[in-house]
């Protein structure tokens, strides 16, 4: 053991809060294309034999639609940084937009709003994929 | 002003790789002047920080990992008040 080591030190913190540094849209849009396939099953099975299914459709699809938030959440406060920003000024807009279209699909069922919600998520995915040639 | 002016220090994570390591043992001098450049500890939310002076402000200090992909810095809590500084680093042990 070093000398060094047996000296009585005050620890300093060198940490990143998030220190697996592995951040990637692709989770929140997984969790998005979830959304949009379950809409389709739930426009698809209209018969009243299936209520208990499609019940299922609107839990779970909330479920998920609340995962894209908090993935998007992440990838906004934890991976851009103001640098970021200044190369994308439309970001912060963007991902209000994305966060609010989240919302609405779990407000709603179909499937125009799910696929917005892709689409949202294709632009942020854009912006990302920049940073990183960067 | 602290009574004494040395103290150890001992380094935990990796933002400040790779000029310091976790569990590398460092002399820090605690009557200084902050100036840009310097590797200092600073008391931010109760916990002691090792992070590096990249700007100085009127009274504050904007602090930088190293490594900055893996560091939680000015960049995100912003600047630091300069009396919240406790110790600039002079060696490695």
């Amino acid at each position: 053991m070093k000398f060094a080591h047996l000296l009585p030190a005050t620890t300093v913190y060198a940490h990143c809060d998030l220190p697996c540094g592995v951040y990637d849209p692709a989770q929140a849009r997984i969790e998005a294309e979830s959304v949009l396939a379950i809409c389709k099953k739930y426009q698809q099975y209209t018969d009243k034999a299936d209520e208990v299914f499609r019940t299922r459709c609107i839990i779970i699809k909330d479920e998920r639609a609340e995962l894209v938030k908090r993935h998007l959440w992440v990838l906004w406060t934890d991976y851009f940084k103001p640098e970021h920003l200044e190369a994308h000024p439309g970001l912060h807009d963007l991902f209000w937009r994305a966060t609010k279209q989240a919302g609405q699909a779990k407000h709603h069922t179909d499937t125009a709003t799910a696929q917005k919600l892709l689409d949202l998520i294709a632009e942020i995915t854009e912006i990302f994929n920049a940073t990183k040639k960067a | 002003m602290p009574i004494w002016p040395l103290g150890f220090y001992r380094v935990a994570g990796e933002s400040m790789l790779p000029s310091y390591r976790p569990g590398d043992t460092l002399l820090g001098l605690r009557w200084f002047t902050p100036r840009p450049g310097q590797v200092v500890v600073a008391i931010h939310t109760g916990r002691p920080l090792i992070k590096r002076i990249a700007a100085i402000e009127a009274s504050a200090v904007i602090l930088h990992g190293d490594n900055l992909a893996a560091s939680t810095d000015s960049r995100h809590f912003g600047p630091v008040h300069k009396n919240q500084l406790e110790a600039k680093i002079i060696a490695k042990i």
